[in-house]
């Protein structure tokens, strides 16, 4: 499967994991991910990068419903930051969770799984 | 894949280095650190903090279902965001005022009662425990639920509380995460449910402010008497104001000025003055700047002049130029985001049709109009709490206090304060004589009996008011009205207009004015009853065609001698009013609304000459040219304070200079303040103005010239050529910086203290005594101005500072800011049934249906 689409649908997994039962969700599904993937050299990072976009297109549907932008300004406010800090916060969250989640579940799996022969 | 070697090599460095990264995060997505939330929750866009957003502005038409309804009620959200709530019948609208009102404002309805109740440690951690344990010791949750107890459960009252519970309790049971208010996300909390006694809560606590802090006049007085003695206290401190403008009117076309002779002050009694601080830091100590409707900063400490400056005013058809009653509400408070009213019109077929003011938490319009009559309030201050000195057995530990020679048993409240996940921080035994809860002032155990705690039906006059047809129907149906004690005004479609200062005044033993510490040994010092309400102070229809109230005294104490309290604001508002409302007899509405920012003040008029002659007489000196200098400025003043006026700051400046060196010897030495004293209390700017009368009073000396005695016109030189330097120092040599909207501004402060959601540095029109008082902490202003006219069709105007909705990111969170700091009101739309409102005057229709919750 492309990179790319992998991306996305991955992306769209995370995003209704979290939909469904909240933020943990990302973790959960990336480990879930990096067990099925555990052969792809790049899936922790992918997983990463979907996070990031998950969240972002959870943000995007908040922002056709109602001013994200005015709560953003309200919160760099509250917490002595910059709008686009909140942001960047929001974004790394979900993509250091997917990212370690996936990872060490793919390490996991290839220091405690049976060796694949040739 | 078949074939395919594993890419993926185990590292243990990696395996490492992913635990430690995953559980890091996962621990701060978990975890709340600090004072900040669970980062997990907090930043999730769905159920988190960003989703308060997606409820930001009011959908076009929504519908929930709240049980308990007995007919679908149609809420429709007008152009200003304001409910016009249509029901059937009473309780239907009572749950649908409820829950609108938790839409809106659910955070701060918590938090209000929360700081009643002393829970707000439950709320926002153990940072708030001895504010807590301040609010338990007040009693006031205590006795609110005292009171929700005995009040009739199947009275109309008892109902529609319930009923409004119902409402708010139906939208917390299913709310989303979305519907959370902004807080709740940043505290990681969640709101508790709502109880009917909390309604009282917010009564009680407003009893509190209105009737206890205003300036707790008792404890300065007898600070001041510890430092100056008796004689010049009850001068400095009078029961009766020099200047009369009284409420009830005094049958003179003017103000009465009555002057006396301050005594010489006496020596200072250092053991008085110990248990006189110690009382009132145990009072102080209540006085939260984080909490709404808090009193602090009331008063300004160098001018006595008092922030909280209510007004209201109503004119008579003959006097208008529509041949209309008119009726001005301009109630003043503590300013806070989200403002402490919420705009609301009730609608109940042949029983109800009230427009107004609401307080978010109590079911009913607190100040506005129907279809025949218009009301609103000030605080009236009378006394209403006297200190009593106690005698208790052990003096650690007290089980009984004397009485009459007996011992009586004292009543016992065990306290017990939790933190955020229920663990107990303290416990406290608070202690009740038959008068109230006893304050351990030093060695002295002091009970307090107030008015607020006593039982009462705080809701039932309210709501009997709300279906008031006219105006006299009105002052009945606020007879029982008990606390805190309110000059309510009213106008009505048929011209009468009415006025009467209500609530429970006690009736004191002989010679008991209340205004020092009373013997509690004996039960012959007690409150005997209440006055009879045709005792009030009142006008109805009186032949001058308007009526007004400023917190002034309300009866002018030639026409009335009985003690009614003592702690009035200065005359100076009532004074203008008064005087624009004379010089008007063909008042518009507009007029109405001009008055309530009316940028002149009654006072510079009376201080302006003895400047003036004081810095006429200006001898050759060091500060000659200085003098001289602003003394053109205040010449040149044209006595106005609007925003871009740049010599009202000199004027102000020269009042404070003067009160500051003129109150020297009311300063209390404490090296923990700034400046190193404080002032145990200063009189107001009537008694200066009444000292000015004897320029040669040994008050005038500033005792920190030892080598020389000052008179008047010394002081009031010395003070204008400070005022200068102080105004140059704070804001630069004459010029734009000086303008008045560059130096005086209001702060409105989140419930929370959060700047980010605070709105401040507004700009404002009006000074420490005009109409629309502005002092410096511009932490107090006019929390709702209206206007009506009680014509054939009643047209009323109005805003307050902030906006309807509580979530920060809606555009009705501060939309009313700029009309309110403009002096503009905006048309209040006043629908007779739904389907008046339509088109761009409609926002959103909510409908509320009958049957089961879910939404």
């Amino acid at each position: 499967m492309p990179t790319l689409l992998r991306l996305i649908l991955l992306s769209v997994a995370f995003a209704i994991a979290t939909v469904a039962i909240g933020w943990w969700g990302v973790p959960l599904a990336a480990a879930l991910y990096g067990v099925i993937s555990r052969k792809q050299r790049s899936s922790a990072i992918i997983a990463g990068v979907a996070g990031v976009l998950a969240w972002s297109e959870l943000l995007l549907i908040d922002a056709a419903r109602g001013p994200i932008g005015v709560l953003a300004y309200t919160l760099g406010g509250v917490l002595n930051a910059k709008p686009i800090a909140v942001y960047v916060l929001t974004l790394a969250f979900p993509g250091l969770l997917a990212l370690t989640a996936s990872l060490l579940a793919r390490q996991a799996m290839a220091y405690f799984g049976p060796e694949e022969g040739p | 894949m078949l074939g395919e070697r594993p890419v993926v090599r185990s590292s243990p460095v990696t395996i490492v280095l992913a635990l430690v990264l995953l559980a890091g995060a996962l621990y701060v997505g978990f975890t709340p650190i600090g004072a900040a939330p669970a980062l997990g929750a907090f930043l999730d866009p769905v159920h988190g903090v960003w989703s308060v957003a997606t409820r930001a502005n009011l959908a076009p038409t929504e519908s929930h279902a709240i049980p308990g309804l007995t007919a679908p009620v149609d809420v429709r959200f007008d152009d200003r965001g304001v409910p016009h709530i249509f029901a059937r019948n009473t309780l239907d609208a009572m749950r649908a005022l409820g829950w609108v009102h938790a839409r809106d404002r659910l955070f701060q309805m918590e938090i209000q009662t929360r700081a009643v109740a002393g829970t707000l440690a439950e709320l926002v951690g153990p940072r708030t425990l001895q504010l807590d344990r301040e609010s338990r010791l007040q009693g006031l949750a205590w006795s609110a639920e005292r009171n929700t107890a005995i009040i009739d459960s199947t009275s109309e009252s008892g109902r529609e509380t319930r009923a409004y519970s119902d409402g708010v309790n139906t939208f917390i049971d299913n709310m989303s995460a979305a519907d959370m208010p902004f807080e709740y996300h940043l505290l990681g909390a969640r709101p508790q449910r709502w109880k009917p006694a909390y309604s009282a809560y917010l009564l009680a606590r407003m009893g509190l402010t209105l009737t206890l802090e205003v300036s707790n006049w008792e404890l300065k007085r007898a600070q001041a008497d510890a430092l100056v003695g008796k004689a010049a206290t009850d001068v400095l401190f009078p029961m009766n104001e020099p200047l009369q403008e009284p409420i009830q009117p005094n049958g003179q076309h003017g103000v009465r000025m009555d002057w006396s002779t301050v005594p010489a002050p006496a020596a200072p009694n250092a053991q008085k003055l110990a248990l006189s601080i110690a009382m009132s830091h145990s009072l102080a100590a209540i006085a939260t700047a984080t909490l709404p409707m808090s009193p602090s900063a009331q008063q300004d400490a160098e001018t006595g002049e008092f922030a909280v400056g209510s007004n209201n005013w109503a004119v008579a058809p003959k006097r208008t130029a529509a041949g209309h009653a008119l009726l001005s509400g301009d109630p003043h408070l503590a300013l806070s985001m989200p403002s402490i009213w919420y705009e609301a019109h009730i609608v109940v077929a042949d029983s109800l049709d009230a427009y107004g003011v609401t307080l978010p938490g109590a079911p009913f319009v607190a100040i506005g109009f129907n279809r025949n009559v218009a009301w609103s309030e000030t605080n009236t201050g009378a006394d209403v709490a006297d200190y009593y000195a106690e005698t208790v057995d052990n003096d650690a530990h007290p089980s009984k206090y004397k009485l009459d020679g007996e011992w009586k048993p004292l009543e016992l409240r065990i306290e017990t304060f939790h933190d955020k996940k229920g663990k107990t921080l303290a416990t406290d035994t608070i202690y009740h004589s038959h008068r109230g809860p006893m304050l351990r002032v030093g060695k002295q155990w002091v009970s307090r009996r107030w008015t607020v705690l006593d039982p009462s039906d705080a809701l039932r006059p309210f709501r009997d008011l709300n279906k008031a047809t006219t105006s006299a129907e009105l002052m009945r149906a606020i007879e029982p009205y008990a606390v805190p004690a309110q000059n309510f005004i009213t106008a009505d479609r048929d011209g009468h207009i009415a006025i009467r200062s209500t609530g429970h005044f006690p009736v004191r033993a002989a010679n008991a004015n209340g205004d020092a510490l009373i013997d509690g040994s004996t039960s012959a010092n007690d409150w005997k009853g209440w006055w009879p309400v045709s005792d009030y102070p009142q006008s109805f229809d009186p032949a001058q065609g308007y009526l007004a109230s400023n917190n002034q005294q309300p009866k002018d104490p030639k026409v009335d001698p009985r003690y009614f309290g003592h702690d009035w604001a200065t005359a100076w508002r009532a004074i203008r009013i008064n005087t624009l409302l004379r010089a008007d007899s063909s008042v518009t509405p507009d007029d109405m609304r001009r008055f309530q920012t009316d940028p002149y003040s009654a006072q510079p008029q009376y201080f302006l000459p003895f400047m003036h002659a004081a810095a006429a007489a200006v001898p050759a000196g060091s500060d000659s040219s200085v003098i001289v200098r602003a003394s053109k400025l205040l010449d040149s003043w044209d006595g106005k304070f609007t925003k871009e006026n740049e010599r009202a700051i000199l004027y102000e400046y020269v009042i404070d200079e003067i009160s500051r060196r003129t109150w020297d010897e009311l300063r209390v030495p404490d090296k923990s303040v700034s400046g190193g004293y404080y002032m145990a209390a200063t009189p107001n700017s009537m008694i200066l103005l009444e000292l000015m009368q004897d320029p040669k009073n040994i008050w005038w000396d500033d005792r920190s010239t030892p080598n020389v005695v000052e008179d008047r016109d010394a002081i009031i030189r010395s003070a204008i050529a400070a005022a200068y330097r102080r105004v140059v120092v704070e804001h630069g040599e004459e010029g734009l910086n000086w303008r008045w909207d560059q130096i005086r501004h209001a702060n409105i402060y989140h419930l929370l203290r959060l700047p980010a959601l605070s709105r401040l540095n507004i700009p404002v029109q009006g000074g420490s005594t005009t109409l629309a008082p502005a002092l410096a902490a511009g932490t107090h202003g006019a929390s709702w101005r209206m206007v009506v006219e009680l014509g054939t069709d009643v047209r009323a105007w109005g805003t307050y500072p902030g906006g309807q909705s509580g979530n920060p990111s809606s555009k009705r969170y501060d939309d009313r800011i700029a009309h309110w700091s403009a002096g503009v009101l905006d048309t209040l739309r006043f629908p007779r049934r739904p389907s008046d409102l339509t088109g761009s005057m409609l926002t959103s229709h909510l409908t509320l249906t009958t049957g089961k919750t879910g939404r």
